[in-house]
């Protein structure tokens, strides 16, 4: 799993871990039972307040897409937070963060819907084999 | 007027000091500083050179004696138990020259272990290695950033209970210093320990920090952790009518203003719907409150005309 | 793993690290830091030993063990052995030392202790090379000093100078003098970042003081005669000129004028040893906890 953190980002460090690992479960690159990394290395690798990370792991555990086995580590929880319902939240928080940057720009949701569905059409045309 | 938090509540403190003043001469280096780190903390103190981070710290050391006020490193007195306290203490000085420049790097370590009842041989090894540490150098033909890296060896193989690092990444060029900040995380992963970095390159500990303090001319003028600055302190993006006379209800607690056409672009310290709300009575369309950058934030507060 | 950062669970306060330790590795990091003037010492004996060593093959000459003139040159020695020993410390600005996890009045005179070690080792090595020089010229053991300090020696008349063995004690006045002399500049290295300024600006005094003086009639040893008589004691074992002169016949011209006096000698060491302590523990407390 690939975390990116970025410090300019409007998120708190620990959401920014959070919505990492729900859009690893979404994209299957961390499947139901894998390991995350340990709090340690996750820290030591991104350069992080280990705290943070921590933290983060105890939100997503609260949220049940995670789970700690003691003295093992971290994994991939088996149930539908994982999973379907994270596809959902997951769009929902690129929805969120897409309304923000158009509401920033004097754009309304409308308009925006509209520019997203017609740039969707031209990437179609222009990459068919894309569904 | 704005008044910047400057108090943390509950928990223990590892470093907790109360009205430290000290004065040089004619020249105040510190003028009622109330220091609160909690035990656990990553804590950056911020602030342009001679705000008072170091004499701060010394004072911790108690390597400088305050003329007010009193200081504590876990419920520890440095100027009455100063060896109790010290040993608790993993210290980078703010000097390169700090150790004896005529013994060999190996030879210092040594040295400095021989006083840390609680040196951690194995570590100490895996630091030099890490660090890449050239033990037969003498300490004080290294450079900068070398020297940088054997005081940080030095503070934390003994695996101490408070790392007080002053300015720990200066000298390091751009990947040491990523090495380092990976060691140091490491370091707390592994080690329960309270950490105080003084900095004035905030952006280098920006993902460590979990409290930040900010001092200037030898005042904390806020004390928070990162999450209440990250919620409290936006940066504004508003659009107002032509000839907009403001917002009266923010005069004072505006802490960096600018403008590009009718927009404006203000930096405030508050709760977010309130500040909004009093910006959409004064006519003004909120178009964005971003929370700022550790950077930016510094910037606003160090760079306010008046502070508290 | 994930909870350590959390949870603090306070560990007990580390062990203090012992005094033997502690002084055992002052005697070693001192020894090492003084490693360049050791050397330089050594090399200057070595090339001393020589030259005299062939002077003495050429002229026949022998050389008698002198311990005052020996003395002098050690005591100037000792007196500045404190500044190579404090050198980088800064007391004043409380460096390196002052923040190592021990009492710092007790770790100051733990490095003071280290630095007599070595004084004292020089001193040994001092006398035993004043030994083997006078052995191997054949010369033997004489108090000796300030040959030049007589007036009006006749014609032809020859110094002889008084064996060393009947004041045995004398062995001792190196040591204890060498110890005055470092205690002295560990005062000046502990209580100041400019100790050298300090000699320095003394000697100038003194200079200044003495030519005014003499401008004026008067000599400096004439208004503070008793200090000079006690200095020269403890570093010299007597104030006095110690040498007879005998005409070209072996005839005695002039008896010893004042013999080395043991009593005098201890007195006046304990006082100046005393004195020199106080001074010490006077400078060291400077960074007592209180």
């Amino acid at each position: 799993m690939h975390v990116a953190i970025n410090t300019a980002d409007p998120r708190p460090i620990y959401v920014q871990i959070m919505d990492e690992v729900r859009r690893a479960i979404v994209l299957q690159t961390l499947r139901p039972e894998d390991p995350l990394p340990s709090v340690r290395q996750l820290a030591t690798d991104l350069r992080l307040n280990p705290n943070t990370v921590a933290q983060a792991y105890r939100e997503l555990e609260r949220d049940g897409v995670v789970y700690v086995r003691r003295g093992q580590g971290t994994f991939v929880a088996q149930s539908r937070a994982a999973n379907g319902d994270g596809r959902h939240a997951l769009a929902r928080a690129v929805a969120g963060r897409a309304l923000l940057d158009a509401h920033r720009s004097g754009i309304g949701a409308e308009e925006l819907i509209g520019a997203i569905r017609e740039m969707s059409a031209e990437d179609l045309s222009t990459h068919p084999e894309q569904p | 007027m704005t008044v910047l938090p400057t108090q943390l509540d509950g928990g223990p403190l590892a470093v907790s000091t109360r009205g430290l003043v000290k004065r040089f001469g004619r020249e105040t280096a510190l003028n009622g500083v109330g220091l609160q780190v909690p035990e656990g903390a990553v804590y950056v103190l911020v602030g342009p050179n001679g705000a008072g981070k170091s004499t701060t710290f010394k004072v911790l050391m108690d390597l400088v004696r305050a003329d007010e006020g009193t200081a504590e490193v876990f419920g520890l007195d440095p100027r009455t138990q100063g060896p109790a306290v010290r040993a608790q203490i993993g210290y980078v000085p703010e000097r390169h020259d700090w150790g004896y420049g005529w013994m060999r790097v190996g030879r210092l370590l040594e040295h400095h272990a021989r006083y840390f009842t609680g040196w951690d041989l194995e570590y100490a090894d895996r630091l030099i290695h890490h660090f890449g540490l050239r033990l037969e150098k003498k300490f004080g033909r290294l450079s900068k950033g070398q020297g940088r890296r054997v005081h940080l060896a030095m503070a934390l193989a003994h695996r101490p209970r408070l790392l007080v690092l002053d300015e720990p990444t200066d000298g390091l060029d751009p990947v040491m210093m990523d090495e380092t900040l990976g060691l140091l995380m490491e370091h707390v992963s592994e080690t329960p320990t309270t950490v105080l970095i003084s900095t004035h390159q905030v952006h280098d500990v920006d993902r460590l920090a979990d409290h930040v303090g900010v001092m200037r001319d030898g005042k904390l003028i806020m004390q928070v952790r990162r999450e209440e600055l990250h919620r409290g302190l936006r940066r504004y993006r508003a659009e107002v009518p032509d000839g907009w006379a403001g917002a009266p209800e923010l005069n004072g607690s505006v802490l960096r203003r600018g403008s590009l056409g009718r927009e404006i672009q203000w930096t405030i310290w508050g709760d977010e719907a309130e500040v909004s709300a009093r910006l959409a009575r004064a006519g003004a369309v909120v178009r964005d409150a971003a929370p700022l950058t550790l950077a930016d934030a510094a910037v606003a507060l160090l760079s306010r005309r008046e502070h508290p | 793993m994930s909870t350590a950062a959390i949870t603090m669970d306070a560990p007990a306060s580390p062990r203090a690290p012992a005094w033997g330790a502690i002084a055992a590795e002052q005697v070693r990091a001192v020894g090492l830091g003084l490693r360049v003037e050791l050397t330089l010492l050594a090399l200057f004996l070595a090339g001393l030993t020589v030259l005299l060593n062939v002077t003495a093959y050429r002229t026949g000459e022998r050389i008698n063990t002198d311990i005052p003139n020996v003395a002098i040159p050690l005591f100037m020695l000792a007196l500045a052995a404190p500044l190579a020993i404090w050198k980088g410390e800064e007391p004043a600005r409380r460096g390196y030392l002052w923040a190592m996890p021990v009492p710092r009045v007790e770790h100051s005179l733990a490095k003071v202790f280290a630095g007599w070690v070595w004084v004292m080792g020089i001193v040994v090595v001092m006398l035993l090379w004043v030994l083997a020089m006078a052995w191997a010229t054949g010369g033997d053991l004489r108090l000796d000093r300030s040959l030049g300090m007589l007036d009006g020696m006749p014609r032809g008349a020859r110094v002889v100078a008084p064996a060393m063995e009947g004041y045995p004690w004398m062995w001792l006045v190196p040591f204890t003098g060498a110890t005055v002399a470092y205690l002295a500049g560990s005062i000046l290295a502990l209580a100041s970042n400019y100790p050298w300024r300090w000699i320095a600006g003394g000697v100038f005094a003194f200079m200044m003081t003495a030519m005014l003086m003499e401008m004026g009639g008067l000599m400096i040893e004439e208004l503070v005669e008793d200090v000079f008589r006690a200095a020269a004691t403890v570093m010299l074992g007597t104030s006095d000129t110690v040498v007879s002169y005998v005409d070209a016949r072996g005839a005695p011209l002039r008896a010893i004028q004042s013999a080395p006096d043991a009593a005098r000698w201890a007195v006046s060491s304990l006082v100046a040893l005393a004195l020199a302590l106080a001074g010490v523990l006077a400078a060291a407390r400077r960074g007592e906890e209180r």
